[in-house]
């Protein structure tokens, strides 16, 4: 029985126009979104790899690795064609300096602004959006519908349980639904191979599960459409009931919570931030010049009582300490002020996630929501991405540092400033060292992006995912529940 | 006669249970997106105002000017980018103003606290793109082969009734129905800035009011759309079909396809190799400069302060020599980029207009100065800032450039230095365009809508004409 029933409701739908239309928009769209994803993937890839290639040219270029300063790129992850997140919004590079503390600038948007105003569409906001439309489409009228038009009272003239009949509608419009997913994405699959997407096995598994959660995701509005349809009488109210709550759990919901989330629990500005650090360098900037002030009133001091022929003598026999007592106090400055940036961000960051967390638990409430955040932990674009991005750059900051001062005692290079010198016998004199050796940068530590391991990223898209089963198991309740008391007639 | 059939179909959807929820949720959300927007206005500001207060605080005890480093200016937020987003949440909204290098805004909003970008804000824009244009689909979609399902085309066309009276009284009386009750809310919402203490300004009201007015007509052009496929299709639930799958052409493919194409077909270079060129051209510009420094050589036997003065002098028209050489160099470039970023820009536009919902977010953002004229104007505002930094700076201190002087006095009574007033930096007042050019830059696009309007009407009009009401 349970098999005519689910074949009967699989003809139907197949054979009607909702199913072709369907097909059509969904082909469209996952095929036009993975295509755009690869070929901007690959842009994003080529100018990732020419901006490195370029900021190593530029290093090479330079004379000293006393004041190194440089940038480094995060690296474009091939799972942004399927779940952008937001890898687009954030930076793409920081500049790294040393006392200059880790922000990601420069995001594609601000860059490229055009691309901001309608946005990309990924898999991801498709089935968000989009599919979860098209799941309603399929069942708000499957069981009012078949009232409406009198078929329920004949099937039910036959001996069918009702459990047999809500289960059989459930598969055959989840059938309908499957295939017409099905067929594009695999298409799009194989564009990502005659395309050469360098995926590893590690990003198919991601994949794999991101689409496993799609599928949840879309059955979760395929029950709550047979859950409408069995609490009411029209389909026409069912419709719109439904719509409606498509609106509030898509659109609304998500957005308004995060807006509560931003009012209620308010961080401050990155600018404001900025102004403190500012504030607190310069203050150490000032104690700098003044510990050099000192020392030179110690050394001259020191020389007291001697005569010129002497002084010069002393200060040739002492330049080099001098200068190296001088760099190692504007070296320990630039660590303080390289601590404090680092405890000031992370103070931010804090405050940041406990914005977050609230954002996200409110925005639960709306399945769509749930999925996103969970598609986004599986692919590692969501917020977690600047901050990890960000972690990394700073444990590569400290490493290429290390590095740095290891070279600059092996081969030691001029400091870029300029000596301007007054006393009263030569007037006004300068010298600006010319160095003409440049550094080498052979064995220089290079940023690599670590992306979190399959089994870290289930982990975090699990408690999202249990959500939505949730979500899932409580519409299906409630549509056999519903059903077992309709009216038939 | 027109009047009747008008009068007919508004009491038909005022009566309907559907208008009675579709009209609940639209207030419902036309009220939210408001009030969210002018809350979210008034959070902006307060940012914007700590920001600028901490970045005056900062220079606070500084004893020279010279000492002053990544001063800043802030685009100051305006209420209708509450409302109507478009890319202010993208483009950088903080430039950091030095006397020598070229200027470049970050700090973007949703760059800076992406948990915003994630789901993106509630706003007017996207209640009238995405809801409102649902709605009258779902309002318009049977208007005439839902009527000939049920048998009551037939009826209507028993009286003595143009066919042309009936077709153009479905959309006023559909659009009548649908959009005056709509204007309750709107109303509220536009006195919620009243209430909440936000100002607008003539200027801000007017364009307020023309967003208003282009999403009424994006709405009408919807509308007539529906009228039109009604028309053209035997069933209603196949004219539903086509209709949904023609917004989601509209909303979500037309106008990124179109941005996409353009990016394929115009090559803008990226800003790492404009970076590169312009900072090694830099850096061989210093490096020549350092000979000249290395070679510098003052008249002896002055006094102190003239022989600073001299060197400050020779530092300063070294320095302007430089700049002048680089800024020539940077200008080209980014000219350039510039350039073909427009033609970019008018390719994807241009294509996207094809979908009146890509009309209607272009002419929303025009007048919301939410476009990308908005990036392009804060640069160019901080760019004329940065003279008047400049100048006020080589007054203050006698050099051009920003390096800074290590001064270490030897011998010297060391009397204590009065601390500089950061009151005294002019400070920065963006000066947006008038209301009049926004209100001329969107009108194409506002023309555009109601093209869409016509040719869609006329369609439905023509097409009817011909119909088999039975």
């Amino acid at each position: 029985m349970l098999g005519t029933l689910v074949r009967k409701e699989l003809k139907n739908m197949i054979a009607g126009p909702k199913f072709a239309a369907t097909f059509l928009a969904c082909a469209v769209l996952i095929l036009l979104s993975i295509y755009v994803g690869i070929v901007d993937f690959r842009a994003d890839m080529k100018q990732y790899e020419t901006a490195v290639q370029l900021e190593q040219q530029q290093l090479q270029e330079q004379y000293s690795w006393s004041y190194l300063a440089t940038r480094v790129f995060r690296k474009p992850d091939p799972m942004q064609i399927f779940i952008g997140g937001v890898s687009r919004d954030i930076g793409r590079f920081s500049v790294l300096e040393q006392s200059e503390a880790i922000r990601l600038t420069g995001s594609m948007y601000s860059e490229d602004t055009v691309f901001a105003v309608f946005r990309f569409i990924d898999l991801n906001f498709i089935f968000m959006v989009v599919m979860s439309l098209f799941a309603i489409l399929f069942t708000y009228d499957s069981i009012n519908g078949e009232r409406e038009s009198g078929t329920l009272k004949l099937i039910f003239t036959n001996p069918v349980r009702r459990f047999t009949y809500i289960f059989a509608k459930f598969a055959g419009s989840w059938l309908g639904l499957i295939i017409p997913l099905v067929i594009p994405v695999l298409m799009g699959i194989l564009l990502v191979l005659v395309f050469r997407v360098p995926l590893t096995a590690d990003h198919w598994s991601r994949l794999f599960l991101f689409l496993m959660l799609s599928v949840l995701y879309c059955t979760f509005f395929l029950a709550l459409g047979l859950m409408v349809s069995a609490m009411t009488k029209r389909s026409s109210v069912s419709f719109l009931v439904l719509l409606v709550s498509w609106v509030t759990m898509t659109l609304i919901v998500p957005k308004a919570a995060v807006m509560a989330a931003g009012k209620l629990s308010p961080v401050p500005s990155m600018a404001q931030i900025d102004s403190q650090i500012d504030r607190f360098s310069a203050a150490e900037w000032e104690k700098h010049i003044k510990q050099m002030e000192d020392a030179a009133v110690a050394r001259e001091r020191e020389m007291e009582g001697m005569t010129e022929e002497e002084k010069i003598a002393y200060r040739e026999n002492n330049e080099w300490n001098w200068l190296e007592e001088n760099d190692k106090s504007r070296k320990s400055i630039e660590a303080e002020i390289w601590d404090n940036s680092k405890r000031m961000y992370e103070e931010l960051g804090n405050l940041r996630e406990k914005q977050e967390r609230l954002a996200f638990a409110l925005s639960r409430l709306s399945p769509s929501s749930a999925y996103k955040l969970a598609s986004m932990n599986l692919a590692g674009t969501g917020t977690g991405l600047k901050e990890r991005c960000e972690r990394g750059m700073e444990e590569y900051h400290d490493s290429l540092y290390e590095f740095a001062a290891k070279r600059e005692k092996e081969s030691p290079g001029g400091s870029p400033g300029i000596m301007v010198s007054i006393d009263s016998e030569n007037g006004l004199t300068t010298s600006a060292p010319r160095e003409t050796k440049t550094i080498d940068t052979s064995g220089m530590p290079r940023f690599a992006d670590e992306y979190p391991s399959t089994s870290e990223v289930i982990g975090s898209a699990m408690t999202d995912t249990g959500l939505l089963v949730m979500y899932l198991a409580l519409a299906l309740f409630g549509a056999v529940a519903a059903f077992s008391v309709y009216d038939l007639r | 006669m027109i009047g009747t059939i008008v009068k007919k179909e508004l009491f038909e959807i005022i009566g309907s249970k559907k208008f009675h929820i579709s009209f609940a949720v639209c207030s419902a959300l036309v009220m939210l997106a408001f009030y969210a927007g002018i809350r979210n206005h008034q959070a902006n500001v307060e940012r914007y105002e700590a920001s600028k207060a901490d970045n005056l605080r900062k220079l606070e005890g500084l004893k020279e000017w010279n000492e002053v480093d990544n001063f800043r200016i802030f685009l100051p937020p305006r209420p209708l980018e509450a409302l109507v987003s478009g890319v202010s949440n993208d483009i950088g909204r903080t430039i950091a103003i030095r006397r020598g290098s070229e200027l470049a805004a970050d700090g973007s909003r949703f760059g800076d606290d992406p948990v915003f970008a994630i789901f993106g804000f509630l706003d007017l824009e996207f209640i009238f793109q995405i809801v409102l244009s649902l709605f009258a689909i779902l309002f318009a979609y049977d208007s005439v082969n839902g009527e000939k399902e049920r048998g009551t085309l037939r009826l209507a066309f028993s009286n003595s009734i143009p066919k042309s009276s009936y077709i153009l009284g479905k959309w006023i009386g559909s659009f009548v129905a649908i959009c005056l009750p709509l204007m309750i809310p709107v109303l509220i919402g536009c006195l919620m800035p009243l209430v909440l203490g936000v100002e607008l300004d003539g200027g801000e009201w007017l364009r307020l009011g023309l967003v208003i007015l282009s999403g009424l007509l994006f709405f009408s052009a919807f509308l007539a759309m529906s009228i039109m496929v009604s028309v053209f299709t035997k069933r209603s639930s196949s004219s539903f079909l086509v209709l949904l799958v023609i917004w989601i052409f509209a909303i979500l493919i037309i106008p990124r396809t179109a941005v996409i194409l353009a990016a394929r077909a115009v090559d803008v270079p990226s800003v790492d190799e404009l970076a590169s060129s312009k900072s090694s051209f830099s850096r061989q510009l210093i490096m020549e400069d350092r000979e000249k420094i290395d070679g510098y050589r003052g008249s002896a036997n002055q006094d102190m302060d003239a022989m600073m003065q001299e060197f400050q002098e020779f530092m300063n028209s070294i320095h302007d020599e430089r700049q002048s050489k680089l800024d020539a160099f940077n200008a080209r470039l980014n000219e350039d980029r510039r350039n073909r970023q427009r033609v970019q820009e008018n390719l994807g536009f241009g294509l996207a207009r094809v979908s009146p919902a890509a009309t209607f977010t272009l002419a929303a953002t025009a007048l919301a100065q939410t476009s990308l004229g908005q990036k392009e104007r804060f640069l160019e505002e901080a760019e004329r800032f940065q003279e008047a930094y400049k100048r006020f700076m080589l007054e203050k201190t006698g050099v051009a450039s920003g390096f800074r002087m290590l001064k270490i006095r030897i011998g010297e009574e060391t009397e204590e230095i009065a601390a500089i007033d950061p009151g005294e930096l002019p400070g920065f007042d963006f000066h947006p365009a008038s209301a009049g050019e926004y209100v001329e830059n969107s009108m194409p696009d506002i023309g555009l809508l109601l093209i869409f309007n016509l040719v869609f009407f006329a369609l439905a009009y023509f097409r009817f004409l011909v119909y088999d009401v039975r």
